[in-house]
């Protein structure tokens, strides 16, 4: 689904990431792990398509990432990948509907925003402002609004870090079932352990090196 | 440009202050406007009122009445003469007004009809004068240099020239006056038609922006209107800026997830234009009650085309000073608002 091939990222003389190759498949669910400033958040981002990496290829189904233009990736960053982020980063004057249906029309479709709510469990939540929501609500409208276009790959940035154990346990049963049940690539950031066990991969970072942990 | 709405009605808070601040200075504009009209308004009512589309004067005269010395001989056909002239008025209780003085015949077609009916040695003033000063009809004025005695036996709306009062009187009566100064002229020759003549011409406006003071104190408010002008475009774009500034790591994410510049860049343009629009409203008709309240001898005149003129102003520089949010907007890079993910 997405490959890349000895990806290197540069900034001046500074090596993020170094000689990174690996692939993720339809339907996995990988954790990134590693420790602060290793280089996880740049190789999220090179993955999402925010940034070009200075050497190697990145593979998205075939197609050469290098070769696209910017009005390319972005319409794939709206389309085909999803963006969860540590703190939801809802657009605070918007409904939870609202939310949803922005991204959706932005991509020329129509959403039954409460309907796709639902299975999130926040049917009755539609109307409400992001202030309104707990911590949860908020992590789960965040990742309403990052799947609504239906996207094939799905990027977490530690989904779990600002909620309890309850919530974080919800959020990862989600992303596990959008993996397995809805065939999504997801790759999660996280420093919680404990959500590992509902990874099926896990890649360690460490010194802009990529390994895989058994 | 529905999140632009819905950013506007949720979080007016925020805006309601950006309102208020316009509000006021647009108000701030209209009122210096207003003013500068009833100014301008005031410096040649009496010229203006005037039913007169030419004006032929002595060459030498530049564009003003007063400066003016003709001869009746060199009348034009179809014309009617007027005299002009400054005058300081001295009333029964020894105080003094500078006043002008302006003459036309008994059977006028352009002066004020009540001159059909006054004989020699009676005058009209100018009604703001009269209730001024309290002097009323049936009183009697003098003039300080001749000491001729004039009657005062009506008044006239709207009869200012440079800011000073207007005291009409036939050419008959003028002339009675020119004759005690050893002096035989009068000022201008008028028509509501093309004079044809060797003497230099002009039409009304010309002459209205001729009054002495005329152009130095409108030049003045123009600066002020433009001035204002910019600084309240400025400040419109300061606020814009910084609330786009603020909003930079939200509006990054948006771009990350896919949504184009257009879309946010659409809902500010239409933040500018709506919240400029209603501070504008708001202005004009604040302008217009002030304007019905103020006192008669205020020189203020609310006109509702120059105001608008100025409102399509004032919402062109904030829709231009938005550009200037709307460049840092298509210059962010996702990853750079968002910061680093996590490290």
């Amino acid at each position: 689904m997405i490959k890349l091939t000895a990806v290197e990222q540069t900034y001046g003389v500074m090596k993020v990431l170094q000689d990174v190759s690996f692939e993720a498949k339809e339907g996995e669910l990988i954790a990134l792990v590693g420790p602060s400033g290793s280089g996880k958040s740049t190789l999220l981002q090179l993955l999402g398509l925010l940034q070009t990496p200075s050497a190697g290829e990145i593979e998205f189904d075939d197609r050469l990432l290098q070769d696209t233009s910017d009005e390319q990736r972005r319409r794939m960053r709206l389309l085909e990948i999803g963006f969860i982020f540590q703190e939801s980063h809802l657009v605070p004057f918007l409904t939870a509907a609202e939310q949803l249906e922005l991204v959706a029309e932005e991509a020329g479709q129509t959403v039954d925003a409460a309907t796709h709510l639902e299975v999130f469990g926040l049917r009755d939540r539609a109307d409400h402002l992001p202030q309104a929501l707990s911590g949860g609500e908020r992590q789960r409208v965040a990742i309403a609004r990052a799947l609504v276009n239906d996207p094939r790959l799905v990027l977490a940035d530690e989904p779990t870090a600002s909620l309890d154990y309850t919530n974080a346990r919800q959020v990862m049963e989600l992303l596990q079932q959008q993996a397995h049940e809805h065939g999504k690539t997801v790759i999660v950031i996280t420093h919680d352990e404990r959500m590992l066990s509902y990874c099926d991969r896990v890649l360690r970072i460490e010194d802009g090196y990529l390994s895989e942990v058994d | 440009m529905k999140m632009g709405w819905r950013e506007l009605i949720r979080m007016r808070q925020r805006f309601f202050l950006m309102a208020i601040v316009t509000t006021l200075i647009v108000l701030l504009i209209l009122m210096i406007s207003g003013l500068a009209d009833g100014l301008a308004y005031d410096n040649g009512a009496v010229v203006r009122n005037l039913p007169i589309e030419q004006v032929a004067l002595s060459k030498d005269a530049e564009g003003q009445l007063t400066r003016s010395f003709l001869d009746r001989t060199d009348q034009p056909a179809a014309t009617e003469a007027l005299g002009v002239q400054n005058m300081v008025l001295e009333k029964k209780n020894g105080t003094k007004d500078d006043v002008t003085v302006f003459a036309s015949p008994g059977d006028t077609r352009y002066g004020p009809r009540q001159l059909a009916k006054l004989k020699d040695g009676q005058v009209l003033v100018d009604t703001q004068y009269a209730k001024q000063n309290g002097t009323k009809v049936g009183d009697s004025v003098t003039d300080f240099r001749t000491k001729q005695t004039f009657e005062i036996v009506g008044t006239v709306t709207d009869g200012r020239y440079s800011h000073a009062p207007v005291v009409w009187m036939t050419l008959s009566t003028w002339d009675d006056w020119q004759q005690k100064m050893g002096t035989d002229y009068v000022s201008a020759f008028i028509s509501q038609e093309s004079i044809k003549t060797k003497l230099a011409t002009y039409t009304k406006q010309q002459i209205v922006e001729q009054v002495p003071g005329y152009a130095a104190e409108q030049n003045s408010f123009q600066m002020m209107r433009l001035a204002l002008i910019v600084i309240g475009s400025l400040i419109l774009t300061a606020f814009f800026y910084i609330l786009t500034m603020q909003k930079m790591k939200q509006l990054g994410i948006l771009k990350a997830i896919g949504i184009r510049t257009r879309t946010i860049g659409q809902g500010l343009v239409l933040q500018v234009f709506l919240l400029t629009v209603v501070s504008f409203s708001v202005s004009l008709l604040l302008t217009w009650t002030i304007g019905q309240m103020l006192p008669d001898d205020l020189p203020f005149r609310f006109e509702w085309t120059t105001s608008l003129l100025y409102g399509g102003l004032i919402l062109v520089t904030a829709l231009l000073g938005g550009l200037i949010p709307l460049r840092a907007l298509k210059k962010l890079e996702p990853a750079d608002a968002m910061g680093g993910m996590t490290g």
